[in-house]
Parts: structure tokens; C-alpha cells; sequence
């Protein structure tokens, strides 16, 4: 179930490191651990789903600073954030900063564990609903403007008059447009249309 | 007149004896020489010199000499009857025998032979031995030569009173016979200038007993001459030493007589008349007339007097001083002083009775210095005692033959002692504190083996159940041979002293307590980290391994791994808690042997977590063998503290920048010097100065004693601390410790 995905570890301490290591492998997941901010950094980038445990308190790039730096890499690449005690006010800062989970060590193995699950089903997810928005934006960028404006009138219900009114062109022009936008977004209805605009986050435009 | 005849006889006889003797000798015909005698051969003073007259002649004669001997005696006695019976005698007696030399001995000889020259032997050559003064009576002497004496009885009064001036009375001692008369009359007449002056008295008349009864008792300022004595008043012949003898032995006043030969049998002496000298002339004209020289040519000088010369056992009996001998003179048998005759017993003894005396003298001198050396050591002594009971000191001496002590009053008063009760070694150890009494045995083991001053501290138990420290400094005294005699020393109570000295140690300690805590509390959080670090890991490695196992398909390797990593951090978690607890032990200082890189580690690996948390770089240069004798917690107060000034000092800048150095290197042989530099902004030149005052700060919190308190554990330490450099980018702190060449 978990083999498609990586559990990626950064801790300074070595004795952590390995404890970590044993025990995600212990539950089935693949895992790979690194002693500091940039050994990770230096990996390839991932490409599959998984999650990555980081220590706060690290020589030179801390834990926040690693994810910043993931993040403007625009990595999808959930973090659980391990710290000890004081360290709460950078907890915090992670959650706010979107990190799935921020955990007090010593950890509970099945806390964690189930935060690593979790943290990897959302990856998972995360990463098929933005391949889907990548599919839809890429049949969206191969609409032209009144393309784009005819679909966004469809979208919201209009008839054919009523866009061919609002825009000010034939009627038979509006017709031509649409059955373009259904064949280049490749939807076969204008719910299934209605459905990929919602997903890409195509607003609609209601005719005056 | 027997006797005389008895004598005469035997002068027959001896001639008998000489002729044969004289023939063995020689086969030349011998000189025949015919000695006259005046009273035979014995009578002094012509024995002397006849005696002499014969052995000379003997000696010095080219041809052998044979003496026959007659004495004209009989002649003298019975005022000349017998004269021609002696002449009758002689001729019978010569008639038939060749002579070639008649030779008379003395004046009574001469003049008889002279007499009767015509009747016997003309012919023969005739040597005439007299006194000078007699020649008149004489007349002319034919066919002979004179051999003179000369006699100054003058002379013999001038040699009295020369030694006796006071001299008023002389005894002239001379016999009956008719020589002695002559010379009777002869000295009356000689003294008659000086009879004014002193009164002479001749004994002829008396017999030689009267006489000694007169010399027993006579006059005081008196003098005996003796002239002669052949045969006293009472008929009877003395031989002269007899006489002499006699009235040396009686007579009260001292004696004087006329020839040399008498000195040493009494007489004091003077210029005397020497027959040896007169006998040994008359051999030589004998010889000369031998020999066939014409009588007329032979001149011989008169024998006269010879030098003064004095029989010191007279003189000294006589107490005549020395200076009354004329000069030139001599001074026959003097008896050895004293001093002469024992001078090296007298010397040696005179040396031992010096030394001895030297030696008493010194001995008292010694006494008398001794006692004073005594005297000035009873008072230095007292002064000593005095000093130091004003000072609380007891001082005491212990006999190490006896194990028996010796204290002051104040001593006892210090260890509770009866004032009258004997202290031995072990009543003295059963007063020192029972954990106490190794160390005295020791100190005692080590002053006999180390011989010199030895200082110990140790508590005792008073009476009343308290207890006191004592400080005693004792020296060991030898013998001179070397032994150990005793140990003497002194003991002062420092109970309060003691007390005092806790009492600052307890403060600082407390100080320095404090100041680890409260820095230990600044690092709390990191400290909580650090204890949770491997904690953590711990728990996640064990749940990790029951993982493995509940999935029952696990590598026995895995679960060995994770127990032994289990170990590990169960271990560092456990080093986290004592470095911590012994930051904030309150503990009594202890030095022990350390290594300085296991020290620094440890505060190092404290201070993990707070360098992560401040982001500060840290560079650790530590020799591994660099051992010093140490508080190990005191020394990493000292590193905690400056690392921490170090953190808070770079916090100012960014993150990349942050950089401390510890750095530890030998200085010199026995020094280490440590250095901790951080890339701070650096301390102002005027603060600088302040660093290590205590409650001085910069900061807005904390009590500013950290830099005090870390100069005073390293000069408890024989250790130094300084600021070496101070610029924006590097302060560096240095501090140095002794090493310890260590175990």
C-alpha cells in the first residue's frame, strides 16, 4: 500500500535518526534519512508521495528554514515537524505555515505513525487533484479570449442569445465558440464543463 | 816508728819487684834511678807527685827505667839520731848497684842527701825536688838540679778572705813532724803583716782528735787552712786524706788548703799547688839528665800555684756567693741542681702540672661558661615560654627513648591534661580525634624519617567531649651520633582560626554554587532538550524493535542494534543528568586527577543545544593529554561561564557569523594555557579593566560575579586568568592551570 511513497528524515541527532528509521520501516514504509538541512537538499526532488519528518533545533538550516526553502520549490512534500519541549512558539509557526503535523518528542509510535499515514494519503490526494487542475489548465490555456469569455457565460447557465447579446456578436458565432470550448476542454456536457471550471477555479460570468 | 820501718821494708821489696818487670820489658841495660823519699812513698803531699815523677819518667824515657825506692824517714824522727844509720843503710843497700840518677822528693830528701852527699854516691847525678824557699837552708846543691816549688802562703790568707772577707780567725792546721814545724814557722813569719787583722792560730801541738774537738766549736767569722799532716802531736801518722777527712767532717768553719790534689776532699780551694804539674817537671829535667845533659845547662822553673780553682759542694756549704771567686777560676764538683740532674722529669712534670692547670683552668672556664650558657638558656627559655603561652602556643618536647612527653603549663591547658599527670605517647593519642590518628602516626613516621621540620593539623577531643583543632610544627633533635633523641615542637589551638577558614571556604563555595545554578538555569531549556534528545530516540528505538517483533519477521541483527542503540542513549541521557547535577551540586572542593579534554567535552556537550538554539559555531582544539589536578566541576564553571559571555556576545550577529574558539595548548613544561575567543564585538578598553571585580556587569541580568568567581577557582587552582585581546571580531579570554604530571 505504502510502496509508491517516502518517508524522508532530517535530524542533526544520530541516534534519533536511526530510531526513526527502525521504526518507520518497522510499519512498512520506505524511508530515508539525512543528518542535516542541506544533505536533503542536495537528494533529487522526489516526485511521489511521501512526507518528511524534520527536527526544529539543527545546525546551520533549521527545520522552518528547510521549509521555507521547500516551499518557494513549490514542494508538495508534507512536513511533521519534531521537536522538543520550548520549541512551541516555532510549532506554531509551522502549523500556521501549513505543516501537516507538529509533534512533541519524545513521540508515540503510533501518533506518529498515523500522522506519517495521514500526512501521505494527503500527498497523495494533493498530488492527484493537482494533476487533474494541471490537465484542466492545460485545456484551458488552449482556449482563445472570447473562448474563455463564452465558456465562463456557459458556466454560469447563459443561453446562446443571451451571450451572443452581452458580447454583441451572431448568435451562430456563440454557437461555433461553445461547441469549440466543449470539444477543447474535452468535456462532454456543460455539467462536466461546469465541474472542470469549479475545479480550476474558473469563475463564472452572469450575463446583465 | 814500727810502722815506719814496716814501710821501709816494703819499699825494699817493691823495688825487687819493679827491677824484674822493668827487664822483662827490654833487653837494653836499663836506667837505674834511686827515688829518695821523705816519708816514704805513701805520704802525701810528696806521694802525688812522686807517683807522677816514676810513670812519667817510665813513659817518656827512650830506655827502660828501674826505680828503686828508699825513704830518708827514719833520718827525720828522733831530731836526726838516726841520720847515719840511714846512710849506712843506704850505702849497704846501693853499694853494689849502678845508678845513674838519685832523685829526692821533697825538701826533708833533699836536705838529708845534701848532707851525707860525700858519703853517698857523689857520683850518680841528683835530682833535687823542694820548696824554693828551703834552698838556703841547703847551701849549695853539687852534682844536681833543682826542680823548685814555690809555695805563696800569702797568697792562701789573700784567697780566704777573698771568699770570706769577714774571715778575723785562722786555724792553721799542720802537724807535729819537722817539715810541718818549718812550715809552721814559715807561715808565722809569712802572716805576720796581716796578724793586725786576724788572728792565727797553729795547731802543732794539738792531736788531730783535739783538733776536730776544737774545729767543732769555733768562733764564728773563722777559717781552717790545713797545711799538712804527717803525724799529728800524739805521735801518731795520719795518711793526709784521713786527716782531712776528719776535720772536713768536724770542723764548724770552713776549710782551706795549700794543694790541688786536696780539692774534693773538703777544702773550699784557691790558687793551690798542683803536684802532678811539680812531679811531671821533675820527670822531664830527670829525662834531660839521663840523657847526658850537663847539669849546669838545665834551668828549672818554679812550680808555683795554679789558678784559683774551688770545690762548689764547699762553696755551697759555706754559702759563698759566686761572685767572690776571683775571675778566670774554676769550679770543680759541682753537684748537679736539682734542676741539672733531673731537667727533663722536671720539665715533663713541670709540662703535665701546666697542662693539667691549663686543663683545670679550662675546665672551670667551661663550667663557668656552661653555667652561664645554662643561665642564659633558662631565661631565653622563660622568655621563649613566656612568648609563646602570651601567644596560645604549647610547646613541648617528646623523649623519643621514653615515649614520654614534655609540656608547658599552657601545652596542658591545651590538650586538657592534669596539671601533674605523666604524658606518654598513647594517653597523648587517645586525645587526638579517633579519624585523626593515622595522620599523627604518619606525621610522627615521617619527621624520623625526613629529619626535618614537620607541620601537621589534626583535631583532638576535649574533656569536655568538643573538639579543637590543633596546628603543631615540630623539628626532630638528634644526638651526637646522629640518633633520634626528641621531637620538639609547638601546638596552637586554630579551632577558631579552623572555623573562620570553613566558614569563608563554606561562603565561597556557596558562591560559586549559586553562580552554576543560575548559570546552569539560564541553560535550562537547552538543557531539557539535550536530556531529551536521546530520550526521544530511546523510545522510538525500543516501540521501533517491539515493532519488529510483533510483525514476526525480524532480523535478530535489527533487534541487537536497536537494544544496543537503546544502550547508548540510555547512557547519554544519563551523562546529561550528572553533568547537570554536578553543576548544581553543592559539593566540597576536590581535586583529582583530569584530563582538560574530557572537561571541555563535557561542558561542550552541555552546552549542545544552547549553541544549536543561538546558532553559534563552535571549534573545540583540546591536546588529549593534558592532565591537570583539579575541581573538575570548578574548571567547567570556569568554561561554562566564559562560554556562555561568549554566546551572549555574538548574539548580535547574524547567524553565519556566530563563531567561538576553545583552544587548549602546553605553556611551557608545567603550564596549560586555555584560551576561549568568540567573534563578539570585543569589550570596551575601560571595562576591560572592571572585568574581574566582583557585582560588576554590562549586562541587565545577572550579578556580575561569573569572572570573579572564575579567577578565584583559578587561583585556588595556581591558575591565572586574563583577558588577552579584546577588538570587534575577537575577545579571547586565556586561562592557565598547572599540569599535573600525573599518575
Amino acid at each position: 500500500m505504502n510502496t509508491d511513497a517516502t518517508i524522508f528524515v532530517v535530524d542533526d541527532d544520530a541516534s534519533m535518526r536511526k530510531s526513526l528509521l527502525w521504526l518507520l520501516r518497522s510499519a512498512g514504509w520506505r524511508a530515508e534519512a539525512f543528518a542535516s538541512a542541506e544533505d536533503f537538499l542536495a537528494r533529487p526532488v522526489w516526485p511521489g508521495p511521501g512526507c518528511l519528518i524534520l527536527d526544529v533545533r539543527m545546525p546551520h538550516l533549521t527545520g522552518p528554514q528547510l521549509r521555507d526553502q521547500l516551499a518557494a520549490a513549490n514542494s508538495s512534500l508534507p512536513i511533521i515537524f519534531l521537536t522538543g519541549h520550548g520549541d512551541v512558539s516555532t510549532g506554531v509557526d509551522a502549523m500556521k505555515k501549513g505543516a501537516v503535523d507538529f509533534l512533541l518528542k519524545p513521540v508515540d509510535d503510533q501518533v506518529l505513525l498515523q500522522n506519517i499515514q495521514l500526512a501521505v494519503e494527503r500527498h497523495r490526494a494533493a498530488r492527484a487533484h493537482a494533476r487533474e487542475l494541471h490537465i484542466i489548465r492545460e485545456r484551458l490555456a488552449r482556449l482563445s479570449g472570447r473562448e474563455q469569455e463564452v465558456m465562463e457565460y456557459v458556466i454560469a447557465g447563459c443561453l446562446n442569445k443571451q451571450i451572443a447579446d452581452a458580447l454583441g456578436i451572431a448568435e451562430k458565432t456563440i454557437k461555433i465558440h461553445r461547441g469549440r470550448v466543449m470539444q477543447k476542454m474535452e468535456a462532454n456536457s456543460v455539467a462536466d464543463l461546469v465541474h472542470l471550471c469549479q475545479t480550476a477555479g474558473v469563475a463564472p460570468r452572469r450575463a446583465t | 816508728m814500727r810502722f815506719s820501718l814496716l814501710l821501709g821494708l816494703l819499699g825494699a821489696m817493691a823495688l825487687g819487684s819493679w827491677e824484674r818487670h822493668a827487664l822483662a820489658a827490654t833487653n837494653a841495660p836499663p836506667r837505674r834511678v834511686l827515688i829518695l823519699h821523705s816519708f816514704g812513698r805513701e805520704y802525701a803531699p810528696f806521694s802525688i807527685m812522686s807517683a807522677t815523677f816514676r810513670t812519667e819518667l817510665a813513659r817518656q824515657s827512650r830506655l827502660p827505667v828501674q826505680f828503686h825506692e828508699a825513704s830518708v824517714e827514719m833520718a827525720l824522727l828522733n831530731k836526726g839520731e838516726n841520720e847515719q844509720a840511714v846512710v849506712a843503710y843506704l850505702q849497704a843497700l846501693f853499694a853494689e848497684r849502678r845508678l845513674d840518677l838519685i832523685a829526692t822528693m821533697g825538701g826533708p830528701a833533699t836536705i838529708f842527701l845534701n848532707r851525707h852527699r860525700h858519703e853517698f854516691r857523689p857520683e850518680v847525678p841528683l835530682l833535687a825536688t823542694m820548696d824554693a824557699r828551703r834552698l838556703v837552708e841547703v847551701g849549695q846543691l853539687t852534682n844536681a838540679v833543682l826542680v823548685p816549688l814555690q809555695l805563696d802562703l800569702l797568697g792562701l790568707v789573700d784567697d780566704i778572705l777573698q771568699l770570706r772577707p769577714a774571715t778575723t780567725n785562722i786555724f792553721v792546721v799542720l802537724g807535729a813532724g819537722p817539715m810541718e814545724r818549718y812550715w809552721a814557722a814559715q807561715a808565722q813569719r809569712d802572716f805576720s803583716p796581716l796578724t793586725n787583722r786576724i788572728t792565727f792560730t797553729y795547731w802543732n801541738d794539738l792531736s788531730l782528735d783535739a783538733m776536730c774537738r776544737r774545729g767543732a766549736s769555733l768562733p764564728p767569722n773563722s777559717a781552717v787552712l790545713y797545711g799538712n799532716m804527717i803525724i799529728d802531736a800524739a805521735g801518731i801518722p795520719y795518711e793526709h786524706e784521713a786527716a782531712l777527712k776528719a776535720l772536713h767532717a768536724e770542723c764548724s768553719a770552713p776549710l782551706f788548703g795549700v794543694y790541688e790534689h786536696e780539692l774534693g776532699l773538703g777544702i773550699i780551694g784557691g790558687r793551690l799547688a798542683s803536684m802532678t804539674t811539680w812531679g811531671q817537671r821533675a820527670a822531664k829535667t830527670a829525662l834531660r839528665v839521663l840523657d847526658g845533659e850537663p847539669l849546669a845547662r838545665i834551668q828549672c822553673p818554679p812550680t808555683i800555684a795554679e789558678p784559683a780553682a774551688y770545690d762548689w759542694r764547699e762553696l755551697q756549704r759555706w754559702n759563698i756567693p759566686k761572685d767572690r771567686l776571683p775571675p778566670r777560676s774554676t769550679v770543680l764538683f759541682r753537684q748537679p741542681t736539682n734542676w741539672e740532674e733531673h731537667r727533663w722529669l722536671i720539665i715533663t712534670v713541670l709540662l703535665i702540672t701546666l697542662l693539667e692547670t691549663a686543663l683545670i683552668i679550662l675546665l672551670v672556664f667551661n663550667l663557668t661558661r656552661r653555667r652561664r650558657a645554662e643561665r642564659l638558656l633558662r631565661e631565653s627559655e622563660y622568655r621563649l615560654r613566656l612568648a609563646a603561652e602570651a601567644a596560645g602556643a604549647g610547646l613541648w618536647s617528646l623523649n623519643l627513648a621514653t615515649n614520654v612527653f614534655w609540656l608547658t603549663t599552657q601545652t596542658r591547658r591545651l590538650f586538657g591534661f592534669p596539671e601533674d599527670q605523666t604524658i606518654t605517647l598513647e594517653r597523648f593519642l587517645a586525645v587526638v580525634h579517633p579519624d585523626d590518628r593515622d595522620l599523627i602516626h604518619q606525621t610522627l613516621k615521617g619527621a624520623l624519617e625526613s629529619r626535618g621540620d614537620t607541620s601537621v593539623k589534626y583535631r583532638i577531643l576535649r574533656p569536655d567531649a568538643t573538639v579543637a583543632w590543633i596546628a603543631a610544627r615540630c623539628s626532630l633533635q638528634c644526638g651526637p651520633s646522629g640518633k633520634p633523641e626528641s621531637l620538639t615542637g609547638v601546638s596552637t589551638d586554630i579551632t577558631e582560626q579552623h572555623r573562620n577558614a570553613e566558614e569563608m571556604r563554606r561562603l565561597q563555595a556557596e558562591a560559586w554554587h549559586a553562580d552554576r545554578v543560575a548559570r546552569t538555569g539560564v541553560i535550562t531549556s537547552s538543557l531539557a532538550h539535550e536530556l531529551n534528545q536521546p530520550l526521544a530516540a530511546t523510545l522510538t528505538a525500543a516501540q521501533a524493535g517491539l515493532r519488529f517483533m510483533a510483525a514476526q519477521r525480524h532480523d535478530p541483527n535489527d533487534i541487537r542494534e536497536i537494544l544496543e542503540s537503546i544502550v547508548q542513549d540510555a547512557k547519554r541521557a544519563g551523562s546529561v543528568v550528572s553533568g547537570l547535577r554536578a553543576m548544581l551540586r553543592r559539593q566540597t572542593s576536590q581535586r583529582e586527577h583530569i584530563n582538560l579534554a574530557d572537561a571541555v567535552r563535557g561542558i561542550v556537550d552541555l552546552l549542545h543545544t544552547e549553541l544549536l538554539t543561538h546558532h553559534v559555531h563552535l571549534s573545540v582544539q583540546c591536546p588529549p593529554d593534558c592532565h591537570v589536578l583539579a575541581d573538575k566541576t570548578q574548571i567547567q564553571q570556569v568554561l561554562l561561564n566564559l562560554l556562555m559571555n561568549a554566546i551572549e556576545a555574538v548574539q548580535q550577529l547574524p547567524d553565519g557569523e556566530r563563531r567561538i574558539e576553545i583552544a587548549a595548548a602546553r605553556d611551557g613544561a608545567d603550564t596549560v594555557q586555555v584560551t576561549v575567543s568568540d567573534s563578539g564585538p570585543g569589550i570596551v578598553p575601560e571595562d576591560a579593566a572592571k572585568l574581574f571585580d566582583a557585582f560588576w556587569t554590562t549586562k541587565s541580568q545577572g550579578l556580575g560575579i561569573g569572572l570573579a568567581i572564575c579567577r578565584s577557582i583559578l587561583e585556588s587552582h595556581r591558575g591565572r586568568i586574563w583577558l588577552a585581546r579584546s577588538q570587534p571580531g575577537q575577545t579571547t579570554f586565556c586561562f592557565t592551570l598547572p599540569l599535573d604530571p600525573g599518575p
